[in-house]
């Protein structure tokens, strides 16, 4: 196997201050599709980073910007704007080309597709073994690894089926197994990119296949970066981030119920110092455009700006003149004595 | 994460070895797209192995029929000649000569038992009469015999061992008047071969004696050949006989010493320093041969034999300019043989619809083949496949289709070829014939060209399509497709609307512009197009028709109608092409048909035309009781007997034909076409009605500014001498039956009289006057045709017997003249006749495999709409029933809006191919329907459409509800 080190000095300073346990990372991103003509934002301003050897799962309804998000991360569709940092390549990859990004990726990271993606002209076996020879892996070790992950995923009865012979569960296993097959024996595990990968599957086989993630990430340390709808996955997650119109709108840890939350959320501030507003409850509050923060008592105090209260906030303050100690009327800047100006 | 930043190049065998496992997935479409590939390629290569292998036969015959294609003699009166034997050794060096030979020859005299000779004079004397049998000695090699033996008749053997001779039967027959002898097979014989030409050349007055003509005795000779001359000949005309009275000096000359009276045995039969003797001082000068070496010639190419031995010829002349080289006495022959296939070549156009429908069809299954694969090509990518590795696992898998499509191409074309060189009919050919062309099988190189160049669009269209499906952002789309079309509802008026207005231009396109050469080219290739274009909008106006009719036969279909309506209206993409395809496959079918049977039946008309009567006699000269004499046999009804002489108007050349009017009016067969200036009855009863009248060509009198009444003095040759008289145009004609066109000025190419030897050769062509008045005006009585009207062919037999009694009489009547038997004609009518059998082969097969794909893959994409049905409660009939029913409808649509496009086409395309072909005929084309035969393929080709619809209604029928449904 041919294998190259990638990376420069100066790309390397960019990110020498990420910590080692990011496998991969967004900063700022942006996402615009222009299609006839129209712009549509589908990532807006995203950020967010994977730590090695968790799981993280992202939720949103349909059109949120879920699968744009994945396909950012793993270098299929290039961000408008921003940066997307990989652990294994220490930089960039918005400006790597596209041959170099699909040799990164062969043995670092892997997809989980809802419809499993399978050759229905392989089997089983097959079908997991072809993400290995594509990247040539030599063929004893190819064969040691596909046996393995056919054991770990539990599918040594149903190896030389037919991908169209397989149930939907047995399918997944399989998807799992192929997105691990360049992933088992690197040091630095990798990351598994799913995009909802129980949407098809009845809720007993969906859990019993994030069993299999919860045990994969525990037993290989691989780590998982799942796009679902699923609050069951999300309960599975050590981190669930909420995302609502190409903007991440909350950040929760393991065992969250989305619906326990009510009218709580927890944000997270971006590398800008921005923070995310969650759209359910900017709409619960009448969508305002202004809010009035505060900090007492260790607390801070978000309070929606609607109307009258903006104007009421105005209120006209007298200023004491500093050359000459004169009185300056409130809404006025200049001394009416000696012309000097108010400065603040 | 030590690793980490290391990643991996990929396998760049992963690409090649998918291809395999792909093309072994996918057999049955693979297999389908490279068939399509190979008819497109194999019409083309097929035109030029039938035209390299016709080239290469005729130059075999050539070569087979003359052994040596140049010799070479030295001028009369040099006496050194050796310039000779180094001008054979040029031409071997050339590499264009297979051997070449000096063969020296001299006199001998005959030896036995009468009183020996002792003095001799090859010209003067009357030799025989004195009892000296001589006769020219060949002192040859055995090739030289070979070739020989092939132009002469012979008995015994002509292969010499020292010892040996052949004579001449001549040498036999003058032997036994001069000496009462028999030479017969197994005689021996003595002769004195003389060595020197006494004095160097005898005149009348030089004798020479034995010792001064170096007289060397050779006995015990055996005769094991005797030849005899029958043919003129390249061999036999370099030893050239002289006159010479033998036996009466006051009596008439007879050949002697020539090839026809003369002994020849081996070169090795005497020594050297003898050789030499005969080579330059023996009585006649020595002659080179040389054979032209047929692979030599054929590797510098078929087309370029004749320039090729040509320049050779022109050499050997500048290099040795003591000699005189001649030869090439029937190459003109095999120039024409050559220039006629090669003119051939243009049929290709015939098959041009063929061939673009084969490239769309390819097109068509191979963008199918890649859009089914869009969930492949994305899983590939998500398994870490490059762009790169993605299309080279592609291109590899086109280019092994492409290879097995080129292949599979070539051997159609050699399978294909010899069709065009044996076909002797519409769908019939000749075994014999085939299997010659099919193992003498020629592969040009324009062909292999050809060949590969069209092999090479199907990676060209793979590429195409795989670039504009390969979507970074695809990664993740599903492995199969399912998606719902709309049904269409526009209004089928449209497409009728554009089907009447492509017909009819494609109707007013010969009218307005004259179909000749190169535009004629030009408008075969736009009425192509435009009959793609009638098939498209045909198609689609059918598809909506049938829409229509099945939503109102509810009745008659039951609940099969709503379905058949909704499904036809929907499914664009799958019925339009195959639709397409169809109809230009059947229309392509009836259009070859009505194109071959329109060129057989305007042949038939021109060889009619050219006969120029029931039976035409044609001979050097017949007198007029002997033609009177014709009458007198049952079964002939009128005679009109032709005189004929040259005549010119001032620089115009021409010929004067005589005829009885009122007997060649009855006897001719005329059109309405023939004459100008009135029909047939008025120009010909004012021939008869005015003794120096004159019907002259319509160039001439456009050329003479002569109308019909005025007068015109005309040279005329007579049996002597030339005469001046004048004549009274009494008609204007553009042709005769039975002579031609009256004059070739302003046509291009030949027409077809030219072919059947009957069109007046003289390019100034011919004018009719009265044959009385020729005759008394010129002396010539003598007809040198006759026209006869006949009963039948079966009465008069024994009057043809009577005439081909006669030396060089030839008769000729429809009955016992077969086009297809004529020469320089017969290679471009089998060549037409055969590419239509190949089109239509290849148009039925074509079908075949578009509704196999089409269908076939139709069925596998709704395997979930079949699957519903059954789950719905319909049986597996039902379902088969259903789905038979709207694929056979189809193929019903498509047969009848192709019926309707193969008769308007076929008339047009014909029109417009007579204008390409060199060949054209004198009278009007005309347009035939071969109704029969039309019903009877196109039925054929329905029943084994239709037929074929079923396997696929059959795969509907047998899909598993449980298991389809399971995997939706």
């Amino acid at each position: 196997m041919v294998t190259t080190t990638h990376g420069t000095a100066d790309e390397l300073d960019l990110f020498g201050d990420m910590p080692d346990d990011v496998v991969a990372s967004l900063h700022s991103c942006y996402k615009i599709y222009k299609t006839n003509e129209l712009e549509v934002v589908a990532l807006s301003g995203v950020s967010l980073q994977i730590l090695e050897g968790k799981i993280m799962a992202v939720v949103g309804p349909s059109g949120s910007g879920k699968t744009t998000l994945i396909n950012v991360l793993g270098g299929i569709a290039k961000a408008t704007v921003g940066k997307v940092y990989w652990a294994n390549l220490h930089t960039d990859i918005t400006k790597l080309s596209e041959r170099v990004l699909t040799e990164a990726r062969r043995a670092w990271m892997g997809f989980v597709f809802q419809l499993g993606n399978l050759l229905p002209h392989l089997n089983a076996w097959q079908n997991v073994e072809l993400a290995a020879r594509i990247a040539g892996v030599p063929r004893r070790v190819r064969k040691d690894r596909v046996d393995r992950l056919i054991k770990i995923v539990g599918l040594e009865e149903r190896r030389r089926n037919k991908a169209t012979t397989l149930s939907g569960g047995e399918r997944s296993r399989v998807a799992i197994a192929s997105a691990l097959v360049n992933l088992i024996d690197t040091e630095g595990k990798g990351l598994v990119l799913c995009d909802e990968p129980t949407g098809d599957l009845d809720p007993e086989t969906g859990e019993r296949i994030l069993d299999l993630f919860q045990e994969l990430n525990e037993t290989l340390g691989t780590s998982f970066f799942i796009v679902t709808h699923s609050q069951q996955v999300a309960s599975k997650a050590d981190v669930t981030v909420e995302i609502r119109d190409g903007v991440i709108s909350g950040f929760h840890q393991t065992g969250i119920d989305l619906d326990m939350l009510d009218d709580t959320r927890i944000v997270r501030l971006d590398d800008k110092h921005r923070l995310p507003m969650p759209m359910e409850l900017l709409e619960l509050a009448g969508n305002p455009k202004e809010f009035r923060i505060s900090y007492n008592d260790n607390r801070f105090t978000l309070e929606p700006q609607l109307g009258e209260i903006v104007d009421r906030m105005r209120i006209r303050r007298v200023h004491n003149c500093r050359v000459c100690g004169t009185e300056i009327p409130g809404g006025k800047f200049i001394c009416p004595n000696c012309g000097s100006q108010v400065s603040t | 994460m030590s690793d980490q930043g290391k990643f991996m190049k990929g396998n760049i065998w992963w690409a090649p070895s998918y291809a395999v496992t792909s093309l072994k997935t996918h057999k049955a479409r693979n297999i389908g797209i490279a068939l399509i590939l190979a008819v497109s390629i194999s019409i083309p290569t097929t035109v030029f192995i039938w035209t390299g292998t016709g080239s290469m036969l005729a130059i075999e015959d050539y070569f087979d029929e003359n052994a040596y294609q140049i010799n070479m003699h030295v001028k009369s009166g040099i006496t050194d000649y050796s310039s000779l034997p180094e001008a054979r050794d040029f031409a071997l060096a050339s590499g264009f000569a297979e051997y070449a030979h000096v063969i020296p020859s001299s006199v001998c005299i005959l030896q036995g038992n009468w009183p020996d000779w002792t003095e001799y004079n090859m010209v003067e004397r009357n030799n025989y009469l004195i009892g000296i049998k001589d006769g020219r000695v060949i002192l040859a090699n055995n090739e030289i015999l070979d070739a020989l033996s092939k132009e002469v008749e012979w008995q015994g053997k002509m292969n010499l061992e020292v010892g040996e001779v052949v004579v001449s039967q001549n040498y036999v027959d003058t032997a036994y008047d001069v000496h009462g002898i028999e030479i017969t097979l197994g005689s021996f014989i003595d002769i004195d071969l003389l060595r020197f030409a006494a004095k160097q050349r005898p005149t009348d007055d030089d004798w020479t004696t034995p010792d001064e003509a170096g007289r060397m005795r050779i006995s015990g000779l055996k005769v094991v050949g005797i030849y005899s001359i029958v043919t003129v000949s390249m061999v036999g005309q370099s030893f050239p006989s002289i006159m010479r009275q033998n036996w009466d000096a006051l009596g008439g000359g007879e050949p002697v010493l020539g090839i026809s009276d003369a002994v020849i045995m081996l070169d090795e039969q005497v020594d050297e320093r003898v050789l030499d003797d005969v080579s330059t001082q023996g009585y006649f000068s020595p002659v080179g041969f040389i054979r032209a070496s047929r692979d030599g010639l054929a590797a510098a190419g078929a087309t370029q034999v004749i320039t090729n031995l040509e320049n050779l010829k022109v050499q050997i002349e500048e290099r040795f300019p003591s000699l005189r080289v001649t030869g090439f006495e029937t190459i003109e022959e095999l120039e024409n043989h050559i220039a006629i296939y090669l003119r051939s070549q243009v049929l290709i156009v015939l098959g041009l619809p063929v061939i673009i429908m084969g490239l769309m069809l390819t097109v068509f299954t191979s963008e199918t083949s890649i859009s089914y694969r869009r969930g492949e090509i994305s899983s590939l990518r998500a398994k870490g496949a490059s762009f790169n590795q993605i299309f080279s696992a592609v291109i590899w898998e086109s280019i092994a289709m492409a290879v097995l499509g080129l292949g599979t191409g070539f051997l159609m074309a050699v399978l294909m070829a010899p069709l065009m060189g044996s076909s002797n009919g519409l769908l019939s050919f000749d075994v014999s014939l085939y299997m010659l062309y099919f193992d003498n099988a020629v592969i040009p190189m324009q062909a292999v060209v050809l060949a590969v160049a069209i092999a090479m669009y199907l990676p060209s269209a793979y590429l195409l399509h795989v670039s504009r499906r390969i979507d970074v952002s695809e990664i993740g789309q599903p492995t199969t497709r399912n998606e719902y079309e709309a049904p269409e509802e526009t209004s089928p008026w449209f497409y009728w609307s554009g089907l009447g207005l492509v017909l009819t231009t494609l109707v007013i396109m010969p009218v307005i512009i004259t179909p000749t050469g190169s535009t004629a080219m030009l408008e075969v290739l736009a009425a192509t197009i435009l009959l793609f274009s009638a098939s498209y909008l045909g198609s689609r106006a059918m598809r909506l028709a049938t829409a229509y009719v099945s939503g109102r036969s509810q009745r008659l279909l039951g609940e099969k109608s709503l379905y058949l309506q909704q499904s036809l209206r929907r499914r664009k993409g799958q019925f339009i092409p195959l639709m397409i395809v169809l109809t230009i496959t059947l229309t392509t079918t009836t259009m070859a048909l009505i194109q071959t049977q329109s060129l057989e039946t305007t042949m038939n008309r021109e060889l009619e035309y050219a006969i120029g009567a029931d039976m035409r006699v044609e001979s050097y000269g017949l007198t007029p009781d002997y033609v009177s004499s014709f009458l007198g046999y049952s079964g002939v009804n009128d005679v009109a007997p032709i005189i004929e002489t040259s005549a010119a108007v001032d620089t115009s050349y021409f010929l004067l034909e005589g005829v009885d009017a009122s007997n060649y009016l009855a006897v001719g067969l005329f059109t309405l076409d023939s004459f100008v200036s009135g029909t047939p009855t008025q120009v010909l009863t004012a021939l008869d009605s005015t003794p120096n009248g004159i019907v002259i060509s319509e160039h001439y009198a456009t050329r003479w500014e002569k109308a019909v009444g005025q007068t015109i003095a005309v040279s005329v040759e007579t049996i002597n001498s030339t005469t001046t008289q004048e004549f009274q145009i009494v008609g204007i004609m553009k042709s005769a039956p039975g002579f031609g066109l009256a004059s070739r000025h302003g046509f291009r190419g030949t027409p077809f009289g030219s072919y059947f030897g009957f069109q007046i050769a003289s390019t100034g062509g011919f004018s009719l006057v009265n044959r009385d008045f020729l005759s008394s005006l010129t002396y010539i009585e003598n007809a040198h045709l006759v026209l006869l009207d006949i009963t039948d062919y079966e009465t008069v037999t024994p009057l043809v017997t009577d005439i081909e009694l006669e030396k060089n009489n030839n008769v000729y009547t429809l009955e016992n003249t077969d086009i297809t038997q004529i020469p320089r004609l017969s290679p471009f009518l089998s060549g037409i006749q055969g590419l239509t059998m190949i089109s239509y082969i290849l148009c039925a097969a074509m079908g075949l495999f578009a509704i196999v794909l089409f269908l076939g893959s139709a069925v596998g994409e709704r395997e979930s709409e079949y699957a519903i049905f059954r789950a719905l409660g319909g049986t597996r009939k039902q379902v088969v029933a259903m789905v038979f029913g709207e694929f056979a409808g189809i193929v019903l649509a498509a047969i009848l809006i192709s019926f309707l496009l193969g008769l308007v086409f076929g008339l047009v395309m014909t029109l417009l191919t007579f204008g390409i072909y060199a060949i054209f005929p004198i009278l009007p084309e005309i347009l035939t329907f071969p109704v029969t035969v039309m019903i009877l393929t196109i039925a054929l080709e329905t029943i084994a459409m239709v037929v074929a619809c079923y396997m696929p209604a059959r795969r509907a029928g047998a899909i598993d509800p449980a298991s389809t449904l399971r995997n939706l």
